[in-house]
């Protein structure tokens, strides 16, 4: 539709927030006598994405697969081991780099436990209030960001500003949570597992409360989940992590319409029917997920992988290897890139 | 289609018959520093031979607390059972310790949801399984032994041999799930009690032991109840499903019935706020409100304060099960009296 002459009139709003180049966090287990480490878990192994200004980004995978080490990292409430992050155009770290007071400003998070993240010996409101005032806002207009939040969120501030968060049920505990990482205004918001520990009926009042507070207040999201209806429901682009690695990244309409590695397409049709008539007949894949520690060199996916070659022993398959089929949709499979000589390998993008 | 309507109505008709598992009026109250819990509140189903009944329910609806109540784990002094359970035509709650402890295993055995809570730590998973065999059967321990590695085999673990001595924290979630599973059919139960057996685990092992179950349960000819809070797991192992609320059964029939075609307003407020399929950009139809304090029910139906079609009576109470369809029953007063369903 647009011509080369014509920029594309999604560029402006595809300017990444948050770029991720090469990051790596590997957590050594065994140390020799000399302090070199035998073996760690490599949990997060040189990655590389964006996130785009306005977007909801999901990510999604199975446990070991890294995506919680990724939030941490993005967070920087662990130091990567390598690899650099840059928000808005800006290095987080190092000497010269944004500081993480800084970043705190503009990234906040949202976790799975909604009670261990709140101060237990605190009311909620002040909760709230303790980003603002600690990043130097007066008392009373801190309590006052409070009040509004807690409205937004959905608690009658006359009601509960005052409680403590034991006297809350989870679903109202990740409200405040929630109001909590909007406090200070962030422009980047990463929830990790936030919706998973509620009840369905719990769940879906979040989610809509988080589309709401979206378009409100201008955000961006991360948001991390392993359940794959919940990341289908809310997010624009998908990536998908296996031990590790990226394996597959796109368009959410991309990824669950024509999902492209294998083992993305073995999720999917992992996912139980919600058709007593249609039910599942053979399981994708056999096995457990191996263990992140010292996982296999190459594909980390072949020793579960049925379309495994020699190849995917051989060389780790990389995101760019392929040309993209849908837009921005990278695969890292050797079966992608006609020169692997992987002997199923076919031209990038000549779909089936 | 003819075939497989005929399926789902076959286990559910021959419960008429001789149910292998009859609860009338089951009520769990739990006596605790802040008053007394009601859990269950007069749960009434018939369970056929070889039928899989799933239960779908939130947090504090009383699936569990039921399914513990079945196999006569609650903890004694703080807790009240009344009732019947009738189990192939043994009164469960007034059998003796003694009585139970011999139909517990070998008649009725129980998984759940974290494996190293059924499985001892410092045996290794070939005594355990080996043990239950001696001990109910009373076969010798070489024979024990090799039932054992059948029963590994049939749940497919690999390399089973190796696995009768590896220890439970040896092996990886979904051999241990496994191993459970070995353990708990090791005598051949006629009623296997599932306790959320799937939720801990990744989808793509998850899968896998949903169709173990399957497949053991339709070899072993077996009765199950499985309890879940997931409706999609309720899909894929469910001839009949029953939805939990508030200590109740609310709705409870055909697995095709209960989830396509609700008939109770909580059951298709469940279905609206489970994501699914392509829902994206939708706003979710949720349920207002919090789920009730089972310390402090309200009289007549429990899900009347978040419910869009009560109406005064609905707090008055007498709320029952009625039938709305073939083996199909909805415990709403609206339905019943007005005999039609608010979703058709």
């Amino acid at each position: 539709m647009t011509t080369p002459t014509q920029p594309a009139p999604t560029t402006a709003a595809r300017a990444p927030l948050m770029t991720v180049a090469d990051l790596r966090k590997h957590f050594p287990i065994k140390r020799n006598l000399l302090g070199r480490t035998l073996s760690a878990v490599q949990a997060v192994d040189d990655i590389s994405f964006q996130v785009i200004k306005g977007e909801t980004l999901g990510i999604v995978g199975e446990s070991g697969c890294g995506k919680s080490t990724t939030a941490r990292l993005l967070m920087r409430l662990i130091e990567p081991d390598a690899g650099v992050v840059t928000f808005d155009g800006n290095t987080v770290g190092g000497a010269h780099g944004v500081g993480v007071r800084d970043l705190y400003r503009d990234v906040q998070m949202v976790f799975q436990d909604s009670y261990a993240s709140l101060n237990p010996r605190m009311p909620i409101s002040m909760s709230i209030a303790y980003g603002p005032l600690s990043q130097g806002m007066n008392r009373k207009a801190a309590m006052a960001v409070a009040v509004k939040l807690l409205e937004q969120v959905g608690l009658n501030p006359v009601l509960y500003a005052n409680r403590y968060p034991h006297e809350l049920s989870g679903g109202q505990k990740q409200r405040v949570n929630i109001a909590r990482a909007l406090a200070l205004r962030p422009r980047l918001v990463i929830l990790d597992e936030a919706v998973s520990a509620l009840d369905k009926s719990i769940e879906a009042q979040i989610l809509n409360l988080l589309i709401d507070l979206k378009q409100e207040y201008d955000l961006t999201y991360v948001f991390i989940s392993h359940d794959l209806n919940v990341i289908r429901f809310i997010s624009d682009r998908v990536m998908v992590m296996y031990l590790g690695h990226i394996v597959e990244v796109g368009r959410v309409e991309d990824i669950y319409a024509r999902p492209e590695h294998p083992y993305t397409k073995a999720l999917l049709a992992a996912m139980p029917s919600m058709d007593p008539r249609k039910r599942t007949e053979t399981a994708p894949i056999t096995g457990d997920p191996p263990n992140p520690i010292d996982p296999p060199p190459g594909c980390r996916f072949r020793t579960r992988c049925p379309h495994a070659a020699q190849i995917c022993e051989d060389r780790t398959p990389s995101l760019n290897d392929g040309a993209a089929t849908g837009e921005g949709h990278l695969v890292a499979c050797h079966m992608r890139d006609r020169r692997s000589g992987h002997p199923e390998a076919r031209s990038s993008g000549a779909s089936q | 289609m003819n075939r497989q309507t005929l399926q789902a109505d076959a286990p559910l008709s021959a419960t008429a018959a001789t149910p292998l598992l009859s609860v009338k009026d089951l009520a769990v109250r739990f006596a605790t520093r802040e008053g007394v819990v009601e859990a269950v509140n007069g749960v009434n189903f018939n369970l056929a031979r070889g039928e899989v009944l799933g239960i779908l329910g939130e947090s504090g609806s009383g699936k569990s607390v039921s399914l513990r109540a079945i196999m006569g784990i609650l903890p004694r002094g703080r807790t009240t059972v009344t009732g019947s359970i009738n189990f192939d035509g043994h009164e469960l709650l007034s059998m003796p310790e003694k009585e139970l402890d011999r139909l517990r295993g070998p008649e009725i055995a129980m998984i759940f949801q974290e494996p190293m809570t059924a499985l001892d730590p410092v045996f290794t998973v070939g005594e355990q399984i080996a043990e239950t065999i001696v001990r109910h059967e009373g076969v010798d321990w070489s024979t024990a032994n090799a039932r054992a590695k059948n029963f590994l085999e049939m749940v497919r673990i690999p390399s089973p041999e190796r696995r009768l001595q590896a220890y439970p924290h040896e092996m990886s979630g979904g051999m241990r799930q496994r191993a459970m599973i070995a353990l708990a059919l090791s005598c051949k139960p006629k009623l296997l009690l599932a306790d959320e057996p799937t939720t801990a685990l990744d989808v793509t092992v998850q899968i896998q032991i949903i169709l173990l179950l399957r497949e053991l349960q339709r070899e072993l000819g077996m009765a199950v109840i499985f309890v879940t809070h997931d409706v999609g797991v309720a899909s894929e192992i469910s001839d009949a499903v029953a939805v939990m609320y508030g200590g109740r059964y609310m709705e409870h029939g055909p697995a095709e019935n209960v989830l396509l075609a609700p008939n109770h307003p909580y059951t298709h407020g469940l279905m609206n706020s489970t994501v699914h399929g392509s829902m994206r950009g939708q706003r979710l139809d949720t349920i207002p409100g919090l789920p009730p304090d089972l310390a402090n029910l309200p009289k007549g139906c429990p899900f009347a304060a978040r419910c869009g079609h009560a109406i005064p009576e609905c707090e008055q109470g007498g709320i029952a099960l009625s039938a709305v369809g073939k083996n199909h029953f909805s415990a709403c007063l609206r339905v019943e009296k007005e005999g039609r369903s608010f979703f058709a």
